[in-house]
This record gives C-alpha cells, sequence and structure tokens, in this order.
C-alpha cells in the first residue's frame, strides 16, 4: 500500500473486456468509441451527421462534432449546416461552433443559410458570419439586412452590423429601424449598434 | 562610451539557409505531429533551432533536412527536433493550491468509490517535462493525504521530450526548481550531491512509472485508460483550439467515469469543450468526467 514501484513506462492500461464498438449500442462509452473509429474512413460525414440527432449522450455527440472539426471538408461543414436546422438547441449550437472552426468552408454556406425559409436558421447563418473574420462578411450582413423581414432575425443582425465597423453599417441599420417603426425592441437593439458603431 | 560595432559571426553571413515558406513548411509539419502550433511571431526560436539541427545533421537545404526528419527509420531525428521544439520551464510545487485540493478533496472522492483491496489509484502528470510536477504529487500524496497508505496508488509521468524524460528519471535538481521546497521536504525527499545538486531519493524515484507520450497521437493515448486523476498544466497554451479539444476528448476516455483533470491556471475548459463538468472546490477549479 502507498506509493506503487514504476513498472517501467509500459502504461499496460487495467485489462477489460474490449467490446466491439457499434453505433446504436446501449453503453455510451461504446458509441464514442464507435464514432472515434470512423476517423478518416470514407462516408465518415454522412454517417455522422445522420446520427447525431438522435444521439443523446454529449460525449457521444461532442466527439462527433470533434470528427467533423477535424475532417474540415466542405462535405463536413455542408452536413453541420444541415444540423443547423434541427429542433434540439444544443445540437444546433455544437453545429454553429464546429461550423466556426472551418470559416473556409462555412464561408460558401451563408448565401444559402442566409435565404433558409426558417427564421431560426437565418439567425444561425448572422451569428455564424460573426465567427469568420473575414473582410466580406459586413457586406454580407448589409446585403442580408436590405430586405430581412423577420423582427428577430433583424436584432441579430443589428448585433452583428454594430460590431463590423462598416462604411454601409449605419444606412443598412436605418433600414432595419425603419422597417419596424413599431418595435421598440429593434429601435433599442439599432440604437445600441449605431453607438457601437460611433464609438468605433 | 559605446564599443564599436562588431561584425556578425560568420555563420550569420551566409545567406539565410530557411525561408520565410520553409517556416511555414515546418509549423505545419510539427503542428501535425505535436499539436503545437508555432507561427512566424516566433520565427527567431524556429530558425535557431533549425540551423542547429540541419548542421548536426549536415543538412545543407531545409527541403533536405526535412526529409531526414520525415522518413528516416526509427525517428530519431524527429525526436531530437522535438526535445529542441520543447519548453521545458517548470518547478516543485508550482500552483501547489491543486495539489492541496488534490489531497483535501479530489483523492477522498474518488476513495470513497474504490475497495482499496483491489482497485487502485492512478494519478497521471501529463507533460512532466523533468519531473518536478509528479514528484511534487508524490509527495503532497505521501505528507498530507492520511489514506495514503490504505490504497496502492500509481503516478504515472509522460511528456514528449525523451531529453526531458531523462533528467526527470535521474531527479537531480538545483536551486532554480527547488525554489519552493521548505528545508524540511528537501531534507526527507532529496539527497545533497555538493554544493548545487541535490537528487530525490531512490524510493522516491521508483515509484513515478516515467515514459514518453505524445498526447496529439491517437494510438498513445488509446493506451492510456483507468485514469482517476490527470494533471495537464501548461500544455495546452502551446496548441491551437483544435488540439486542445481533442486532447481534452482524449482525456476524457482516459479517466474513470468520475475521474478529475487539472489545467493550468491560465488554461480554462470551459472555452474549450462541454464534456467535462466544472467542479469548484475551495482551493480549485477542476474539471470532472460525469459519473454515470
Ligand atoms: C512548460 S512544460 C509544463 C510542465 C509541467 N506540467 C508544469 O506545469 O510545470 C511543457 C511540456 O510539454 C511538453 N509537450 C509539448 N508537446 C507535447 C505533446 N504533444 N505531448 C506531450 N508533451 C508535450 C514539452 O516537452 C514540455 O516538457
Amino acid at each position: 500500500m502507498g506509493l506503487l514501484k514504476a513498472s517501467g513506462g509500459n502504461f499496460s492500461p487495467t485489462p477489460g473486456v474490449e467490446e466491439r464498438a457499434s453505433l446504436d449500442h446501449a453503453d455510451p462509452a461504446v458509441r464514442r468509441r464507435a464514432v472515434q473509429a470512423l476517423a478518416g474512413e470514407a462516408g465518415a460525414v454522412d454517417t455522422l451527421v445522420a446520427m447525431l440527432p438522435h444521439e443523446t449522450d454529449n460525449g457521444v455527440r461532442q466527439a462527433a462534432f470533434l470528427a467533423l472539426a477535424s475532417a474540415k471538408t466542405a462535405a463536413a461543414a455542408q452536413g453541420l449546416a444541415v444540423l443547423l436546422g434541427a429542433a434540439d438547441p444544443a445540437l444546433r449550437n455544437g453545429a454553429l461552433e464546429t461550423l466556426a472552426t472551418m470559416p473556409e468552408h462555412a464561408r460558401d454556406l451563408l448565401d444559402p443559410l442566409g435565404r433558409h425559409a426558417d427564421p431560426d436558421v437565418r439567425i444561425f447563418a448572422v451569428l455564424l458570419a460573426g465567427e469568420i473574420h473575414d473582410g466580406d462578411i459586413a457586406q454580407w450582413l448589409i446585403a442580408l439586412a436590405q430586405a430581412e423581414a423577420d423582427p428577430n432575425v433583424c436584432s441579430c443582425l443589428a448585433e452583428a452590423l454594430g460590431g463590423t465597423g462598416a462604411p454601409g453599417a449605419g444606412e443598412a441599420l436605418a433600414a432595419i429601424a425603419a422597417r419596424f417603426p413599431g418595435d421598440p425592441f429593434l429601435g433599442f437593439a439599432v440604437d445600441t449598434a449605431l453607438q457601437r458603431l460611433s464609438e468605433g | 562610451m559605446a564599443s564599436p560595432p562588431q561584425a556578425p559571426p560568420l555563420h550569420r553571413i551566409a545567406a539565410p539557409r530557411i525561408s520565410a515558406e520553409d517556416v511555414v513548411v515546418f509549423c505545419d509539419f510539427f503542428y501535425k505531429k505535436t499539436g503545437i502550433s508555432m507561427d512566424a511571431s516566433r520565427r527567431y526560436f524556429i530558425d535557431k533551432r533549425l540551423e542547429d539541427r540541419m548542421a548536426a545533421n549536415d543538412c545543407n537545404s531545409f527541403r533536405e533536412y526535412l526529409s531526414l526528419v520525415k522518413f528516416q527509420p526509427g525517428g530519431a531525428e524527429m525526436q531530437a527536433l522535438i526535445n529542441e521544439m520543447t519548453v521545458n520551464e517548470t518547478y516543485f510545487f508550482r500552483e501547489d493550491y491543486q495539489f492541496a485540493c488534490l489531497t483535501r478533496r479530489m483523492l477522498d472522492e474518488i476513495a470513497d468509490r474504490k475497495d482499496p483491496r483491489r482497485d487502485r489509484i492512478r494519478i497521471w502528470s501529463i507533460p512532466c517535462s523533468t519531473g518536478e510536477e509528479p514528484y511534487s504529487i508524490a509527495i503532497s500524496i505521501l505528507e498530507d493525504w492520511p489514506r495514503a497508505s490504505d490504497f496502492d496508488i500509481e503516478i504515472i509521468a509522460s511528456d514528449i521530450d525523451t531529453r526531458a524524460l531523462a533528467r526527470a528519471r535521474e531527479g537531480i535538481y538545483q536551486a532554480r526548481a527547488l525554489h519552493r521546497v521548505s528545508p524540511r521536504i528537501r531534507d526527507t525527499y532529496f539527497r545533497k550531491l555538493d554544493g548545487e545538486n541535490w537528487q530525490v531519493v531512490p524510493s522516491l524515484r521508483e515509484s513515478i512509472d516515467f515514459g514518453v507520450i505524445n498526447v496529439s497521437s491517437p494510438t498513445q493515448m488509446a493506451r492510456m485508460r483507468g485514469i482517476d486523476v490527470i494533471f495537464c498544466r501548461n500544455l495546452l497554451i502551446y496548441f491551437d483550439d483544435l488540439s486542445r479539444r481533442q486532447t481534452a476528448e482524449h482525456f476524457f476516455d482516459a479517466l474513470n467515469p468520475g475521474g478529475f483533470v487539472a489545467l493550468g491556471h491560465s488554461e480554462s475548459m470551459s472555452r474549450i469543450s462541454n464534456i467535462f463538468v466544472p467542479r469548484k472546490f475551495p482551493e480549485a477549479l477542476v474539471h470532472q468526467r460525469p459519473l454515470p
């Protein structure tokens, strides 16, 4: 008892029965291993995107998101974009965070996401744009602000525009305010954004 | 009076053999191998070390050197390069509030879930650098955990740097590393070799299981399972977000449910991953793999 003598750096893990990993196993630890075993395999992205909406364990989900982040491909980004429309907020947030790790692919998805019929997805598009530090993101936000009719998307746009400091952001904000004259919350969001712009 | 400018040493006059592009290629390669994210802002640090390794191997170009590193059987030069590039700064009882948290809180929680006749407690220091951290853990347990003699306790210590590990096994330290060690602890766990050097006593050296592990290697990390506490301090600061997240996932798998991770004070798990549960103890914030 007390400190054990070293065994010589061979670190054999305490032996246990390794079960064959399967994505629909009852034990989340086994599902995690199955997800990790997919890394680098052809078709892994599709499998991961298909399993994520049914997976409830956070540890398994995070392993899947990490596998997608590590794949860093256009296909992974597209799969993640689909998950932005999911009903579960944790799933949508995970997809958003993971997309933000691959700006080079996420950038190409902003246009279709910004035109999505579901305003929640458009909000995610605006949040995602805020994570991508790229010169023409401000222009994309300004263009979206021209016609966006949903007040929740607009308040999110106002916040993003306030952070850009781009020429033209002020007019875009004014256009948003003019579109919802009776909405005090939006008026407040626009004023705050204009103030941030003026403070530079 | 200012002295006249001196001619630079000859090897500095020679045309630079490492170009800006070479540095980019090198940083990318090194990142993929180790997870360590270096950028051009460390250009001087990188050039200097690369030049030294190229000279040691009689390589005339960076390309020639890179293919040696990549394709040499056995990978000795890759290891030499890693040993050169790592930052090994460490000392005894660094951020010792975490060791207080270990002996006052974490170990009791872990012990309460174990059967001392059958189960060990396994603690892992990664990266251990030249050994000060795992020895500090061992001393803290022997000194401050009243149940230490009721359990079999295994302390594993790993690093990617083989030269640092060799020094850790040898266990010889000077005043700088020992500045936070009290005279009583020093006299109990060290032997004075000469005016400057103190060596950890053999029984303590033998109780730390030192070995090479690269946390960015999934195959090496897969060997680590059944750990109860991981100390991973002052490593993730050298990584980018993706390698940090991968490391967090590996730690999750290495830990038993309910096991803990302690990070360095400037490293924040909440910004890396949400798979651990934050546990705020009076001494320290640590991260726990959830119990089922
Ligand atoms: C600053 S020391 C930290 C030592 C100790 N944990 C402390 O906090 O005092 C960083 C160590 O990380 C090691 N290291 C860097 N990359 C590593 C990797 N991929 N795997 C394992 N160790 C690594 C280096 O060799 C170095 O010894």
